[in-house]
C-alpha cells in the first residue's frame, strides 16, 4: 500500500472493503465470462491483496468479512453503552460516599478520577488496535471530569458560570484528537459552541445558561465549528470533518427552525412576525445551499441535513397555513404531495451528480 | 498523541487548581456578610441517592402593597415592561428571559416585622369576611416562615452594600429576576406587571464535615412550620468577596 504510513483506521477499513468488493465483482464477472485472468495474473493479484490485507489487519485490525463488520458495529454500540453506564456508576457511587468524606478528600477523589481513567485509557490503547475499550475509558474520563467540576462548584458553593463548558470542551477535544474518537469530538464541539454562545448572552445581562432563549448566539460558533472541518489539521482525520460539519450545520439548522416559529427569541429589533418570516425565507435558502454544497462536494451528511431541514420547514409552514381550516385528510394528502415533489427534485439532483456513465 | 494526553491531564489539574484558588480568594480578606440563620431559612434537602448534606435557602418576597420589584425597578435591571409595538402582548411577556441581578435579603428586620403584621391583618380580614375560611393559627404558621425578606435589587453589588452597610443583617446574593403579568387589573383596567426573584445563585449550600454531623439524625424528617415545632438547628453563614457563602459554624438549638 503506497501511502500506508499516513492512513487512518477509517481509510484502512475503506481499502479493505474495496478489496472485498473487488474480489466479489471479479468472481461475478468471471462467472459471466466477461473476463478471464490467467493463473499467474490471479496468483499475483491474490498475493498482493492478501499481503495488503495482512498488513492492514496487523496495523489496524480491520474487518475482513461482512460478519466481522457487523460485530464491530455491535462493539461500538456496546462500548458507548458501557461508557454511559460506567459514568453513571461513578457519579452515583460518589454521591453515595460523599457524606462520609471530608471536603479535602472529596476534591482529591474527583480530581484523581479523570486522571486515573485517562491513564487507564492510555495503557489500554497500547494493547488494542481497534480502540473500543480505549474509547469506553476515554468517555469515562470525560464523565469523571464533568463530575469533578460539578463537585468543586458544590463544595465551594460557587456561583454559576459558563467556564466549565470551556474546560470540558478543551478536555474532550484533546482526548478526541489523541485517539480519533468521534463521540468526544461531538461532545467537545457542542461544549465549545455552548460556551461561546453563553459568553455572548452574558453581554446582554442575561444569565449565561439562557443562550437557548437567544439562539442566534449559537449561529457564529456553530458556523466556526463547521468551518474547522476543512482545516489542514482535520485533513487526515477520517470522519472528523464530516462529524464537525454535522454538528455545526445541524445546530444552525435547529436554530433557524426555532427562530422561524418563535420570533420573540431573536435579538433583531423587529416585530416578532417579521423576524419569523425572515428566518423562514433564510431557512429555505440555507437548506437549498446545504443540499447544493453537499452534492457538489460529496458531503453526504451536509446534503442530508439540508434535505431534512427543507422538509421540516415545509411541514411547519403547512401546519401554519392550513392545519386550522383544512380537513385533516386533505392536509396530510397535501404534505404527501409536497414530499413527492421534493423527491422528484432530489432524484433529478441525484442523476445530475451521477456522472457520465449513468 | 502523548502531547494531547498530557494537555488533557494539564486541563484537569489547572481547572482544579484554578477553582480552589478562586475559592480561597473568596474566603480570604474581609467578608461581605455574616449571619446566623435557622431551619426556617435553611431547609435540609433530602436525596435518597446521596449522603451529602445540603441546605436550601428560603426567603420571602412581597407581592402585596409593599411590593418593590415593580416596573421602574425592573427597568434598572434591564427588564422592560413595554413590549415592542405590534407584538403579541401575551407571547412577549411569557417569553421575556430572566435577568441576572444582586438581591438584598434582610434577616429578621423591619421588613419581616412589616410582612408579619400585614399577613396577620390580611388573615383577620379574611376570617371576618369568609368566617371559617382563614386558619386560626396564622401567627403560629408565620413563626415557621423564613425571616429573610428580599428588599432591594441592583445590577451592582457595591451600590447595594453602600445602601445597606450592616453586614450582619443584610445579605447580598446573586439572583435571577423575571417579569410576569399578574391576574387582575392594576386600578387602571390593565393587567398588573410584576417582577419576581426566580432563584438565588447558589440556592443550595453544601454542609461540609464536621458540621454535617449536626444534621445526622435529621435525615428523612421534614420541617413543618409551627410555633410548637421550634427550628432544630442554626447555621452561621459567611459570604466572601465573590458573594459565595460557606458555613463557619452550626449547631442544634436547645
Amino acid at each position: 500500500m503506497s501511502a500506508e504510513r499516513n492512513v487512518t483506521r477509517e481509510q484502512a477499513q475503506a481499502r479493505a472493503d474495496r478489496i472485498r468488493a473487488f474480489r466479489d465483482e471479479l468472481a461475478a464477472a468471471e462467472s459471466d465470462g466477461a473476463v478471464r485472468l490467467t493463473a499467474d495474473q490471479r496468483e499475483t493479484l491474490d498475493r498482493y491483496h492478501d499481503t495488503l490485507l495482512a498488513s492492514l489487519t496487523a496495523r489496524f485490525d480491520v474487518d475482513r468479512s461482512a460478519a466481522q463488520h457487523h460485530l464491530s458495529l455491535g462493539l461500538r454500540v456496546v462500548s458507548l453503552l458501557g461508557a454511559v453506564a460506567l459514568t453513571a456508576a461513578a457519579v452515583l457511587f460518589f454521591q453515595r460516599i460523599w457524606g462520609f468524606v471530608p471536603s479535602a478528600g472529596q476534591v482529591a477523589i474527583v480530581w484523581a478520577a479523570p486522571l486515573a481513567a485517562l491513564w487507564a485509557a492510555q495503557r489500554t490503547s497500547r494493547a488494542e488496535r481497534t480502540l473500543y475499550f480505549t474509547a469506553l475509558l476515554a468517555v469515562l474520563a470525560f464523565g469523571c471530569f464533568v463530575l469533578d467540576v460539578y463537585v468543586l462548584g458544590s463544595v465551594l458553593n460557587a456561583r454559576e458560570s459558563p467556564l466549565p463548558l470551556f474546560v470540558w470542551s478543551a478536555f474532550a477535544l484533546a482526548v478526541a484528537y489523541a485517539w480519533n474518537l468521534r463521540l468526544l469530538l461531538v461532545g467537545g464541539a457542542v461544549c465549545a459552541i455552548a460556551f461561546c454562545a453563553a459568553v455572548t448572552v452574558t453581554w446582554s445581562q442575561l444569565p449565561w445558561d439562557l443562550f437557548f432563549v437567544r439562539p442566534e448566539s449559537l449561529l457564529i460558533p456553530a458556523a466556526a465549528v463547521a468551518a474547522t472541518s476543512v482545516a489542514p489539521f482535520n485533513a487526515q482525520r477520517g470522519l472528523f470533518p464530516a462529524t464537525l460539519r454535522g454538528v455545526g450545520f445541524g445546530i444552525i439548522a435547529l436554530t433557524v427552525v426555532v427562530l422561524s416559529s418563535f420570533g420573540e427569541a431573536s435579538r433583531l429589533w423587529l416585530p416578532p412576525r417579521t423576524i419569523e418570516h425572515i428566518y423562514q425565507v433564510a431557512g429555505f435558502a440555507y437548506a437549498l445551499l446545504l443540499i447544493g454544497f453537499g452534492v457538489r462536494r460529496g458531503w453526504t451528511e451536509t446534503t442530508n441535513i439540508g434535505a431534512a431541514l427543507f422538509g421540516l420547514l415545509l411541514f411547519l409552514r403547512f401546519v401554519d397555513w392550513w392545519w386550522d381550516w383544512m380537513p385533516k385528510y386533505l392536509f396530510f394528502a397535501t404534505v404527501g404531495a409536497a414530499a413527492l415533489a421534493f423527491m422528484f427534485v432530489l432524484r433529478a439532483l441525484r442523476r445530475s451528480a451521477a456522472g457520465p456513465h449513468e | 498523541m502523548k502531547r494531547l494526553l498530557l494537555g488533557a491531564a494539564a486541563i484537569v489539574c489547572l481547572t482544579n487548581l484554578g477553582a480552589l484558588t478562586l475559592g480561597a480568594l473568596n474566603r480570604t480578606g474581609p467578608e461581605d456578610a455574616e449571619v446566623t440563620l435557622t431551619e426556617r431559612e435553611l431547609r435540609l434537602v433530602h436525596d435518597s441517592d446521596s449522603t451529602a448534606t445540603t441546605l436550601r435557602m428560603m426567603f420571602v418576597q412581597r407581592f402585596d402593597e409593599a411590593e418593590w420589584l415593580t416596573c421602574p425597578k425592573l427597568a434598572t435591571l434591564g427588564v422592560s415592561c413595554a413590549p415592542p409595538p405590534g407584538s403579541d402582548m401575551a407571547r412577549w411577556y411569557a417569553r421575556q428571559p430572566e435577568r441576572q441581578a444582586y438581591v438584598v435579603l434582610e434577616d429578621d428586620g423591619p421588613a419581616w416585622q412589616s410582612y408579619r403584621q400585614a399577613e396577620i391583618r390580611r388573615q383577620e380580614e379574611a376570617r371576618r369576611t369568609y368566617k371559617s375560611a382563614a386558619p386560626d393559627n396564622v401567627e403560629s404558621l408565620l413563626d415557621g416562615y423564613s425571616r429573610l425578606v428580599a428588599i432591594d435589587a441592583d445590577s451592582d453589588a457595591a451600590v447595594l452594600r453602600s445602601r445597606y452597610p450592616d453586614r450582619h443583617r443584610y445579605l447580598i446574593v446573586d439572583a435571577r429576576v423575571s417579569i410576569y403579568g399578574r391576574v387582575g387589573p392594576d386600578g387602571n383596567g390593565r393587567t398588573r406587571l410584576s417582577g419576581t426573584i426566580t432563584r438565588l445563585s447558589p440556592q443550595t449550600i453544601n454542609v461540609p464535615k464536621p458540621y454535617s454531623s449536626v444534621f445526622a439524625s435529621m435525615e428523612g424528617s421534614t420541617y413543618a412550620p409551627s410555633a410548637e415545632r421550634a427550628p432544630r438547628y442554626w447555621v452561621t453563614l459567611r459570604y466572601g468577596r465573590f458573594h459565595e457563602p460557606w458555613i463557619v459554624n452550626a449547631g442544634r438549638t436547645q
